[in-house]
């Protein structure tokens, strides 16, 4: 069909369908990068704002903060693999196989979080978390277990896990829907055999379920890479990239530079180095999906 | 005929349209508090000059922080905007995009009447005059004067006597918080360590540090400093504040003293609308920050800042603008200002008895009595330094640094600003 459309309109016809998309990308995705690139390669407005090359990134690779943030970023793309991907995994599967009564139920009560927005979740779980009033706070004193002088967020052991955890909360159920969906495409007649030859469930999800969904186990971890990257809303609204700067990511700390510190270039190459990450495992996961 | 009658009618509808010319001038504060003023103040400015409209929009006290430093770098910043004195504004002025007003100044606008050149010369930056201001703030110790009084409770005058007055609390009450306080925004751990600064160092020599005018390699070295923080930290040890100090918002902080759940609470001129607001009008008093026997600095000094408006330098109405700082700013506003808010205007050549509150005009006794002021660090330090303040008093609250690496970093943050220049 469309190889028929394309003779009889030709690739004029083409670009000119592209053209709305492709405008719109170089629009609101290419002329900002570039406008980033650009401005990260000058001084900042406060100190005249001339060309001063690559200064930006050599202050960007001895300062401390970014490091912490870098360092913070990885972590937390680990820990979400952990987490978001493998507990989604293992939900699936249950639901997949375990279960047989109140899985619709069950899933929509996994999925529901994703429906709300991070800003919200970050909000609803500082109240929960606040640490003097906060229900986490009651029903620690409920059961008589110490809390955290600091709380849980005034922590600086404690604030990383806390976001993680509530990321975790927000996520696990859209890596769930995706996995479940890849695992119901697998045909139950493997199930049936390997049950016949004896396979215990975990033999079984090891070696039919999980290679069964390898691609939807790509596409989940790359989703949790990138998303993990770029992450910005929870850490802001939940800790602000504290106490002094523990939980702080490249998201809260281009943010600060830009508009606290007033280094508004300095942060321009901090995008640029979040942006080409994104790039990298964007193309990966490109490249996987074709494979896969 | 025809003719002469289409030509008059366009010149008719031209002379109309050019009569009824509409300036607009967009306005941008911080806080709701300033609302009733502000929309009272715009209403009588767009009486007086029916050709001129004002758009007025403001946004919370920690977004606007970021928010009009967004608006500031966009195509449309707003003609005039909240700016607090000291390196906020210096900072928005160092980009070029904030209207000299000195002109307004020397032809004595109407804010200039009675205005103190003290408190205007806050708003000096770089030889040149970068905004108006509007407002004095300070900052003081709260008290429940119910529970001091049934308790029998005392004033402490000296911090010693601060820490035994916060287990004396503890012992009275479990439940009571002897202060409460909020510092998930960390500038409310910067007005604490202002004030144990100037109790502790000389205030020559903390200018001379807070401003990078020191050498370099002697900035920030004073011991009081250190002692300072140590001071800080006691208070924590004393159990004096509640628990999770990082992760608790100043509202929550504010909220726990007039909701009778902290005997204290270190708050600023700002606060006593919002005590009264919350039901505890008439059950609170203030006290001075305590005096800490042996200590270098000055033992009366106070905190005191300003916050006022600038004028965008992209303006396009930018003597529409300077009339309506001009109007909000005048004495006569000041007087409405403190009536209809309670805050303490900068400008108090036309208040008369009655139109600051009991507690305002305490607290502006205070600021104008104390032998010296100090604004919050986080407004007259360098921006950078300032970010490594912030920063590093949080990790002191979890306990992760010790005071002597609290100033390490800022000796090591300040030296490398100062190379900056």
């Amino acid at each position: 069909m469309a190889a028929t459309i394309r003779r009889r309109h030709g690739t004029g016809f083409d670009l000119v369908m592209i053209a709305p998309a492709l405008a719109l990308f170089g629009l609101f995705i290419v002329w900002p990068a570039v406008q980033a690139l650009v401005t990260s390669l000058h001084a900042e407005p406060t100190r005249g704002g001339g060309f001063v090359g690559v200064a930006n990134y050599r202050d960007m690779a001895s300062d401390p903060v970014f490091w912490i943030a870098m360092k913070n970023n990885v972590l937390f793309i680990l820990c979400n693999l952990v987490f978001q991907v493998g507990v989604g995994t293992v939900f699936a599967a249950l639901i997949d196989q375990g279960i047989r009564r109140g899985s619709t139920v069950i899933r929509t009560i996994i999925f529901a979080p994703l429906v709300i927005a991070p800003v919200a979740i970050g909000v609803i779980w500082a109240m929960l978390l606040e640490p003097n009033f906060g229900l986490v706070r009651q029903t620690f004193n409920a059961t008589g277990l110490p809390f955290p002088r600091q709380g849980l967020l005034g922590n600086p052991d404690l604030a990383f896990a806390s976001i993680v955890a509530v990321g975790a909360w927000n996520y696990i159920g859209f890596m769930m829907t995706i996995m479940l969906a890849a695992m119901q495409g697998i045909p139950r007649d493997l199930y049936e055999a390997a049950r016949l030859d004896g396979s215990s469930p975990l033999q079984t999800f090891w070696n039919i379920t999980l290679p069964g969904v390898r691609g939807a186990l790509i596409l989940c971890a790359l989703i949790v890479v990138v998303g993990s990257f770029k992450t910005f809303e929870l850490v802001y609204v939940l800790t602000r990239g504290g106490p002094g700067n523990t939980t702080q990511v490249l998201g809260t700390y281009i943010v600060e530079a830009a508009f606290q510190l007033f280094r508004p270039n300095y942060a321009a190459g901090m995008s640029v180095v979040v942006l080409v990450v994104a790039i990298l495992f964007g193309s990966l996961q490109v490249w996987s999906g074709r494979r896969a | 005929m025809r003719t002469t009658f289409i030509a008059t009618t366009t010149a008719a509808l031209l002379a109309a349209g050019v009569a009824g010319a509409q300036t607009t001038i967009t306005f941008q504060d911080q806080g709701p508090e300033r609302e009733p003023f502000n929309e009272e103040a715009i209403r009588l400015f767009e009486e007086a000059n029916p050709d001129i409209d004002v758009e007025y929009a403001w946004q919370a006290n920690e977004p606007y922080k970021t928010g009009i430093k967004v608006m500031m770098e966009s195509n449309d910043p707003p003609d005039v905007y909240f700016v607090w004195a000291g390196s906020f504004a210096n900072d928005i002025a160092d980009t070029g995009v904030v209207s000299e007003i000195s002109d307004s100044e020397t032809r004595g606008d109407a804010w200039t009447r009675g205005a103190s050149k003290g408190i205007v010369d806050q708003f000096r930056h770089n030889d040149g005059l970068y905004g108006v201001p509007a407002e004095i703030y300070t900052k003081t110790m709260w008290k429940n004067d119910a529970f001091f009084d049934d308790n029998g409770l005392e004033v402490p005058e000296t911090l010693d006597e601060l820490r035994t007055l916060c287990g004396r609390i503890r012992e009275v009450d479990p439940l009571m918080v002897p202060i409460s306080f909020g510092a998930s925004e960390s500038w409310t751990i910067n007005h604490y360590l202002t004030i144990l600064f100037q109790r502790h160092v000389p205030i020559e020599t903390a200018l001379a540090d807070y401003q990078l005018q020191a050498p370099a390699d002697e900035l920030f070295t004073h011991p009081g400093y250190e002692k300072a923080l140590e001071d800080f930290v006691s208070l924590i040890d004393a159990q004096c504040f509640n628990d999770g100090i990082n992760s608790v918002t100043p509202e929550v902080g504010r909220t726990m003293f007039a909701t009778e759940l902290a005997a204290m609470n270190f708050c600023g001129s700002w606060c006593p609308p919002m005590f009264d607001d919350q039901g505890f009008a008439g059950r609170y008093s203030m006290f001075p920050f305590p005096r800490i026997e042996g200590a270098e600095g000055d033992q009366d000094g106070v905190l005191v800042g300003a916050v006022g408006y600038q004028v965008s330098e992209a303006s396009d109405e930018r003597e529409a603008a300077l009339k309506f700082v001009s109007h909000l700013l005048s004495p006569e506003m000041a007087a409405l200002r403190a009536r209809m808010i309670g805050r303490i205007p900068s400008n108090n050549a036309a208040l008369e008895d009655g139109d600051l509150a009991p507690m305002a005009a305490a607290l502006l006794d205070m600021a104008t009595s104390a032998p010296v002021s100090v604004p919050p660090l986080n407004t007259i330090v360098e921006t950078s330094v300032s970010d490594v303040i912030l920063k590093s008093g949080q990790d002191l609250v979890a306990g992760t640094i010790t005071p002597a690496e609290f100033m390490d970093r800022v000796r090591a943050q300040a030296r490398d600003a100062a190379s900056r220049g």
